[in-house]
């Protein structure tokens, strides 16, 4: 920031934060009693809902943590957010580099093809899904459902790198391949490195989205052995059950990964979605 | 380097052809398999009158699309998905586009509000209903907490289970985790807008609605065209927000296409509801289309 | 038949006969029989101590119990695993009565009537339960009551008797309204509440209640439309009616189940209309409550009031699992005298095996009178899936003041329509 600023125009921009910091205290207050309400036991939580807590009671998330079996879902959904993400990123950049590189309209109308991934309803197409994955035997196993993961994140990850691909300068890629260097050598030690800002914000926007999953993982996964977190919650949450610090705690430890990790790479995401979002 | 002895002009034509292949192929059979094959092959039961449980089941031509319109519940959830998507998507753009120029410095403060204003996207469908009871349950909720302390009834109102009032908890919801999402991106089209056009303003006496009205709104056009779109697409596909906030009710109030689609697939109507899908998914695809087009050509008058 | 059903099965804990049976033996076969329930929380506890025994009996067969949520979805989950070849041994039927017609009809779940433990049911549960052709489809492993839960102090603080027919309960709940007291408390957001008390109020209708009746054939077939037909009219209206004389709290359509149960345990309402199973949470949230429990008089002075009965944890076998043997074992476990004593205890319901003798809440124990008396199911009242959908929509309509008696019955013929 370097236009200068007269004491007025700092006053104003000063006060222009105000809807943001109104805005933030509208978040920031549900989510605090969300984090707060599974230190309390649930007579207190039946006598006054909003109170605070006597102290630090972590008995709701180990009730939470043992009944529901979290330690295994969270290595499962560990497991099959890790490598659906890396696929996708993978996949996505490579296929997104060559549709963009592609001379003439077929690249940006192959291009279109993935873009209506994200129009269609992907729960349309859950029963047959179910019945094809059924017959390869990708039923209640962690890889059926990292390959449909993969599948239903492509589109949206394509969509960033294509538009992110296109304000890449090309002269460089050419030169390198002038000097001999294959395709396969130029995308992954010059192009991709080039594209780490998308690559973060499709690493956490995927990353959101196989991590907090319910649909998939209802369907196609069965066995106590292959839970995932959010399934674990839901079967919490049944028809009868109303102690809701238990299940708020368990909704918590199913949140702070993700949060961290969403920390963690925010900051990347904004320049990703400058070059990305915004071109394609 | 050896390879300089290669006649150039074929090699690149080969490692193109190769390239696609080896690029492009393993990403569109995945996204094919998983989402394009099963859809398309489930979109077909809408022209049939299958009731998810038999095994045979008989085509009916159009007739699942002829009773749509002739279905008030049907009918009213198109409606209620018109109205949130009209509500929702200009207040999400508006209140997208007031954090983005408010939160648009990068001091440590500001960029610690940023990422506040974005937590929510983090929220999973599920946490996100708990969020709901937290503020709008009139026994355990915020809201109803807040009422009772300063005597203010308006806030306390029945917000899940009055008709009148339960779609506008439902987009305030929908607020609450996607503004950010939005702002976001607006801040990625105002960090592309060169610092000295504000400067030369400056010097002209531009005052600050001049400068937002004549550099930042024009300059700002491929971001809106983007927030315009998805805020369209997201509002006719809502699911997630109404499914766990009020399931639909009272009665039928919030009820919207998705999520008539689930309830009539369980009733042994999934031909039905596999035609009201595909109407969803062709209007999508219609006003995706047209927002896109109108948006692109005023994105080329600003440029 | 029925009433005969409820007659024996309360006779049973009543009278407390001896157990006879002992557990099953196990053997050596193994396997995982896959297993799909919507009951899960506390209330599926009896489900996962069945099952711990079942393995300690069984070593080498497993039993995966898997819980999902019981909505919407619950169905199309069920048969998107069945058409995939993929279908659970054993599964919940959602809706036992309304629900389990589809499957049947479509030839999904095998005919269990030939099993051992058929003849060991309360008379009338086997043929009950399967809804078709007098065969039996799933194993009723208990019955629930449902009825009025009322507070014995607020009752007596306002000078109020138990109401014994439709004026006097719509008297009570008009004295409590003007001394400042929420007659009624329901959790209408979560919609199934809802149902329970237009439910409760159908048993008592013989147009309703009585099994195989021809106003349910045909409104389940569609030759009778839900407007044309005075018991729907009637029903509708009184329940529209009750709405309107202030029964139910104002807020009541954006109260949650269990913020229904608290309200009713911590005396902010009198009244709650709900199936026995609401028991405990009442009791969590008030150890100390005077409860008492009768039959909702949906009836004319002089009548005597049914008590609404349910099938509870209805198990079917789809005709296509793959484990159907250690499934058919399983099921004849939770049949067994003790093994059903023990969960049913766990569940606090009434035992659809004679022999069992589970330990049941004391207020279920003030209803059994009635319900040895008369007792109706809900179930009969010709439901479809589709037209059980529209129900309980519309009740929620009525309550949240955006609907009323002829939308409501227009909205049913449109869904018995499609």
């Amino acid at each position: 920031m370097t236009r200068p600023h007269s004491p007025s125009e700092t006053f104003a921009k000063r006060l222009s934060v105000i809807p943001a910091i109104i805005w933030a205290v509208l978040i920031l207050v549900p989510l605090a009693y969300l984090f707060i309400i599974p230190f309390r036991t649930q007579q207190e939580y039946s006598a006054n809902p909003l109170g605070i807590p006597a102290g630090l009671n972590f008995e709701n998330y180990a009730t939470a943590w043992n009944q529901g079996q979290l330690g295994t879902a969270f290595a499962n959904t560990m497991a099959v957010t890790a490598v659906s993400v890396a696929a996708i990123i993978a996949l996505s950049s490579a296929a997104a580099y060559a549709l963009s590189r592609w001379r003439g309209r077929a690249g940006s109308r192959l291009f279109t093809v993935f873009a209506l991934g994200l129009i269609v309803p992907f729960q349309l197409g859950l029963p047959t899904l179910y019945k094809m994955w059924a017959g390869a035997g990708l039923v209640d196993n962690l890889p059926g459902v990292i390959l449909i993961q993969i599948g239903a994140g492509i589109p949206l990850a394509v969509f960033l790198y294509y538009g992110f691909l296109s304000g890449v300068p090309r002269e460089l890629e050419e030169a390198a391949k002038i000097d001999g260097a294959s395709d396969l050598r130029v995308f992954t030690s010059l192009v991709f490195p080039l594209l780490k800002p998308a690559t973060a914000t499709v690493a956490i926007l995927s990353t959101i989205t196989v991590w907090n999953d319910l649909i998939v993982s209802l369907y196609f996964l069965q066995s106590k052995a292959n839970q995932t977190l959010p399934k674990a919650t839901i079967g919490f949450q049944s028809t009868f059950n109303n102690d809701v610090p238990v299940f708020f705690a368990c909704a918590v430890l199913s949140l702070v990964p993700v949060l961290i990790a969403f920390i963690a790479l925010q900051k990347f995401v904004l320049s990703g979605l400058t070059a990305g979002a915004l071109r394609s | 380097m050896t390879s300089y002895s290669l006649p150039t002009r074929r090699r690149f034509a080969l490692g193109e052809r190769a390239t696609r292949t080896l690029f492009i192929v393993p990403a569109l059979a995945i996204f094919t398999i998983v989402m394009l094959v099963p859809v398309a092959m489930n979109a077909g039961y809408a022209f049939t009158d299958w009731n998810g449980f038999t095994q045979d089941f008989g085509w009916v031509g159009l007739a699942n699309f002829a009773h749509i319109g002739a279905d008030v519940a049907t009918r009213t959830a198109f409606v209620n998905t018109l109205v949130f998507t009209a509500i929702n998507a200009p207040l999400q753009i508006l209140i997208g586009l007031i954090l983005a120029l408010s939160l648009r410095s990068t001091s440590r403060f500001i960029v610690g509000v940023r990422l506040i204003v974005v937590m929510p996207i983090a929220v999973s469908g599920v946490v996100l209903g708990f969020i709901g009871t937290i503020i709008f349950d009139p026994r355990t909720g915020i809201l109803a907490a807040l009422a009772e302390s300063t005597g203010l009834e308006f806030i306390g109102a029945n917000w899940l289970g009055d008709p009148k009032l339960a779609m506008a908890a439902v987009i305030a919801m929908n607020l609450w985790q996607w503004s950010g999402f939005t702002m976001l991106i607006f801040l990625a089209g105002l960090t592309s807008i060169p610092e000295e056009l504000y400067e030369a303003a400056q010097l002209d006496g531009a005052s600050r609605w001049q400068q937002f009205s004549q550099i930042t709104w024009p300059l700002l056009s491929p971001a809106a065209t983007i927030n315009i779109v998805l805020t369209l697409i997201g509002g006719l596909k809502i699911f997630d927000v109404v499914y766990v906030l009020t399931g639909g009710g009272p009665g039928d109030a919030t009820r919207t296409v998705v999520m008539r689609v689930v309830t009539q697939g369980a009733t042994s109507n999934y031909g039905y509801s596999a035609s009201i899908s595909v109407t969803l998914t062709i209007l999508t695809m219609i006003v995706a289309l047209v927002a896109l087009a109108v948006l692109r050509r005023r994105e080329a008058r600003n440029s | 038949m029925k009433k005969m059903v409820i007659l024996t099965a309360s006779a049973v804990v009543a009278m407390s006969m001896a157990g006879c049976s002992s557990t099953p033996a196990g053997d050596s076969t193994g396997g995982t029989i896959t297993f799909v329930t919507y009951t899960g929380g506390a209330a599926g506890e009896k489900y996962v101590d069945a099952v711990a025994g079942f393995e300690a009996d069984n070593p080498g067969i497993k039993v995966n119990l898997e819980v999902v949520p019981g909505d919407a979805t619950y169905d199309s989950l069920v048969t998107t695993r069945i058409q995939g070849n993929n279908a659970p041994d054993i599964f919940e039927v959602l809706n036992p009565l309304a629900g389990a017609a589809s499957y049947i009809d479509a030839g999904l779940l095998r005919d269990l009537s030939d099993q051992p433990w058929v003849s060991t049911l309360v008379p009338g549960v086997a043929a009950a339960s399967g809804v078709t052709g007098g065969n039996t489809y799933g194993l009723v492993t208990s019955l629930a009551s449902a009825g009025v839960f009322y507070n014995k102090d607020i009752f007596e603080a306002n000078g109020l008797e138990v109401p014994t027919d439709w004026d006097q309960f719509l008297s009570a709940v008009a004295t409590l309204k003007a001394t400042g007291v929420t007659p009624l408390a329901v959790g209408a957001k979560d919609g199934w509440p809802l149902m329970v008390n237009a439910q409760a109020m159908a048993a008592s209708d013989p147009a309703f209640a009585d099994p195989g009746n021809e106003t349910a054939a045909g409104l389940a077939d569609g030759s009778i439309k839900f407007s044309e037909n005075d018991s729907w009219k009637t029903m509708v209206k009184d329940f529209s009616d009750l709405v309107n004389a202030g029964g139910f709290s104002p807020d009541a359509s954006g109260v949650t189940w269990p913020s229904s149960a608290e309200d009713f345990a911590a005396g902010k309402s009198a009244m709650l209309i709900q199936g026995d199973f609401a028991i405990p949470a009442i009791r969590t949230a008030n150890k100390d409550i005077n409860l008492g429990y009768f039959p909702l008089p949906y009836v004319a002075a002089g009548e005597t009031p049914a008590v609404l009965s349910y099938y509870q944890g209805v198990l079917a076998v789809p005709e296509a699992a793959k484990n159907s043997d250690l499934a058919l074992k399983f099921l004849a476990y939770l049949a067994d005298p003790n093994v059903a004593t023990g969960f049913l205890t766990t569940a606090a319901a009434l035992p659809t095996v004679q022999g069992a003798e589970p330990t049941l809440d004391p207020a279920i124990a003030e209803i059994l009178p009635a319900l040895q008396k008369k007792s109706g199911d809900s179930g009969q009242s010709g439901l479809t899936p589709a037209t059980n959908t529209a129900l309980q929509t519309g009740l929620q309509s009525i309550l949240a003041g955006n609907g009323d008696v002829a939308s409501v019955l227009a909205a049913l013929d449109g869904a018995q329509a499609q």
